[in-house]
């Protein structure tokens, strides 16, 4: 009597040995049930020749499996689509569809390509091996195979489904949680801007244009008029440090304090050296070592004067009508580093057809494909180069040229651009 | 022959975990498919057609395997491997070895069958 | 970014090495905090081989000067890098951290760098 105590062609696996049918069935209770849908997992067996199909069958039903057979190809490939299972044992040797193709048909479906198969092999034939699993086995199993060792593979083929599934689930689960984030996000960026003033004439006289173009991290860009008096006009452009949604928060706690009403009350002038003074105060840095950096600027249309402070924040343009183009910041600490510092006021003149700038560093410091930035001084020739087109031409060009400079739409980092110009 | 050397009972039925329902119905399944499995060897033989004796004779060890019957599983090996290799010339030879091993095996699982497996 | 404590008459050097930036905030915050904790009286912090600061480094050296400054004790910063450099002298940042080209002066208190 020979007996068919076949080797798998695999290293063998840690399975406890499984003597007696009373103990087939409660181990196979512990391993089979952690299917992600139901109870019990499912496993197909797909085999043209009917006795060795049903003694198969028959085991994994013992081991407490449910089972669904076919006796070819064809059918198995319907019954995987139609009911999933957590594997598939299939013959190697079948007419018009062997395993190897069956296996490729499967690979090749993104619906099934995470289905675990294990392929019955002939125990004399280790060369199949490599074909198998270059056509797509996952695992093999000699049909001489004792059954003991068919038990084994069968429950690391569960385990090996059940694992490929819950990584799946959880890949999907995280994706589903991005994909809300990032529409809370956008909402977050519209709300901002819907603090934002309609373009147009502010005042009569004034003409302002702005575009936001927030990022996808949502940064904490922020800017606003301040309407403080026929005469006098305040704007502003803020930038609160990090990403997502606690710097849009803090942002728009600071715009209330900027609101006219409350700038009366709590500074007691439109200065805006004395405002950033107060502020400075009010908003010290938070405890993970958060700030803002800011430009306030102020236009009297009486005395034809623009006055502003900074505080950490390089982006304020002044382009004359002559056509001289200055950077107007000093360098000063941004709001929140040192309590006790003043910020002091700068005042020059203004007149019909100078305009005002303010942005924010993302407008010149995001890179073009190279890795190079585009720069203070690029962005300096494009406003100068549009000469003096109207005001909402320079804004929407200059963008223009940005996004050139990059070679797409979306750039790292909020881009807000207001434009501000006195007629009279 | 008696059927202890032609197939071992007791080791097939230990293959199926004493489950005697499911073995009746595979004796009934090998009762009725055997014998076209070798019908569909013989044919293919007498075509010289390899690949499709490699077929039948595979189908045939398939179900031969599961009644623990060495001397039907060993003429169906030396078969299949032959006409797997493409080698034919001995064919005729080990087909009649094969048949006649089947058909000991279905006579001494009738054997079984009728007296009754259920216990 | 990696760090280095080395010991200084009356204070502590910290070597500082790669980038400051909000991802790898935690190793400088520990280590500083680790500094304060034992009293340091001045913490210089050698920049030289620092290749990056965004936004949250340097709102992390703010917080670092304030809190040290809670303790009376001093931070000063030295040999910043070109880019570095730029962004430091930006934000005005030597008006709340002295800044130096070399050690001896960083020590001395002396000859502030331009």
């Amino acid at each position: 009597m020979i007996r068919q105590d076949a080797r798998g062609p695999i290293e063998s696996l840690t399975v406890p040995l499984i003597e007696s049918p009373t103990m087939l069935t409660s181990a196979a209770a512990t391993t089979s049930g952690n299917a992600a849908e139901g109870d019990v997992s499912t496993v197909l067996v797909v085999d043209d020749e009917p006795t060795a199909r049903l003694a198969l069958a028959a085991r994994l039903k013992r081991l407490g499996y449910r089972v669904i057979q076919a006796g070819d190809g064809k059918a198995g490939l319907e019954a995987l689509r139609r009911e999933q299972p957590s594997l598939t044992i299939l013959d190697w040797m079948m007419p018009e569809m062997d395993g190897p193709s069956f296996c490729e048909y499967v690979r090749q479906d993104p619906e099934l390509q995470t289905s675990q198969i294990l392929m019955m092999t002939s125990h004399d034939q280790p060369e199949q091996i490599a074909e198998g699993l270059a056509r797509g086995a996952d695992d093999f199993l000699s049909k001489a195979a004792s059954k003991h060792e068919i038990t084994a593979r069968v429950q690391a083929g569960i385990r090996a489904a059940t694992l490929v599934r819950r990584l799946r689930d959880a890949t999907e689960e995280i994706r589903q949680k991005q994909e809300a984030l990032e529409k809370e996000l956008q909402s977050a960026a519209r709300y901002v801007e819907s603090l934002l003033p309609p373009p147009g004439a502010i005042l009569p006289g004034v003409q302002m244009v702005h575009v936001y173009r927030p990022s996808l991290a949502l940064g904490g860009d922020l800017f606003n008029i301040v309407p403080w008096s026929d005469d006098f006009l305040g704007l502003y452009l803020l930038d609160a440090s990090g990403h997502g949604v606690s710097p849009a928060l803090r942002s728009s706690s600071f715009a209330t304090f900027l609101r006219r009403d409350s700038l009366l009350r709590h500074v007691g002038s439109n200065d805006p050296g004395a405002i950033l003074t107060e502020a400075n105060k009010q908003f010290p840095l938070t405890e993970s070592g958060h700030y803002f950096t800011i430009v306030f600027a102020s236009l009297d249309l009486r005395c034809h004067s623009l006055s502003y402070a900074t505080a950490g924040h390089g982006g304020v343009l002044l382009h004359r009508r002559s056509g001289e183009v200055c950077w107007m910041a000093q360098p000063n600490l941004p709001l929140g580093f040192d309590s006790s510092t003043t910020y002091v006021t700068v005042t020059l003149p203004i007149g019909p057809g100078d305009r005002l700038y303010l942005l924010s560093d993302g407008l010149y410091e995001f890179p073009a494909a190279s890795g190079e930035l585009w720069g203070k001084s690029r962005l300096e020739k494009t406003i100068q180069a549009l000469g003096q087109q109207p005001l909402e031409t320079v804004i929407t060009e200059t963008i223009a040229e940005a996004v050139r400079w990059q070679g797409h739409e979306q750039f790292p980092d909020d881009v807000a651009l207001m434009g501000v110009e006195v007629a009279i | 022959m008696s059927q202890d050397r032609v197939f071992s009972f007791d080791e097939a039925l230990a293959r199926v975990d004493d489950d005697r329902e499911t073995f009746q119905m595979m004796i009934e399944l090998f009762m009725e498919h055997g014998p076209k499995d070798l019908m569909e060897a013989q044919s293919a033989l007498d075509a010289g057609n390899a690949p499709g004796v490699a077929r039948s004779s595979h189908k045939l060890k398939g179900a031969i395997l599961q009644f623990c019957a060495p001397a039907a599983l060993h003429a169906c090996k030396e078969l299949e491997e032959s006409a797997k290799a493409g080698n034919l010339a001995n064919g005729a030879q080990l087909y009649a070895t094969l048949e006649q091993e089947v058909q000991r095996l279905l006579v001494a699982l009738r054997q079984v069958y009728d007296k009754g497996i259920a216990a | 970014m990696q760090t280095k404590e080395r010991p200084v008459p009356n204070g502590v050097i910290l070597e500082m090495t790669g980038d400051l930036t909000y991802a790898n905030r935690e190793q400088f915050k520990t280590a500083v905090e680790a500094i304060r904790q034992k009293g340091c009286r001045h913490l210089i912090l050698n920049m030289a081989e620092v290749r990056f600061v965004d936004s949250s480094g340097l709102g992390l050296l703010a917080l670092v000067s304030q809190n040290f400054k809670l303790s009376q004790a001093k931070v000063s910063m030295l040999k910043p890098q070109s880019y570095v450099r730029e962004i430091m002298s930006l934000a005005n940042i030597q008006k709340l951290i002295p800044v130096y080209d070399n050690e001896q002066d960083a020590l001395t208190g002396h000859q502030r760098a331009a």
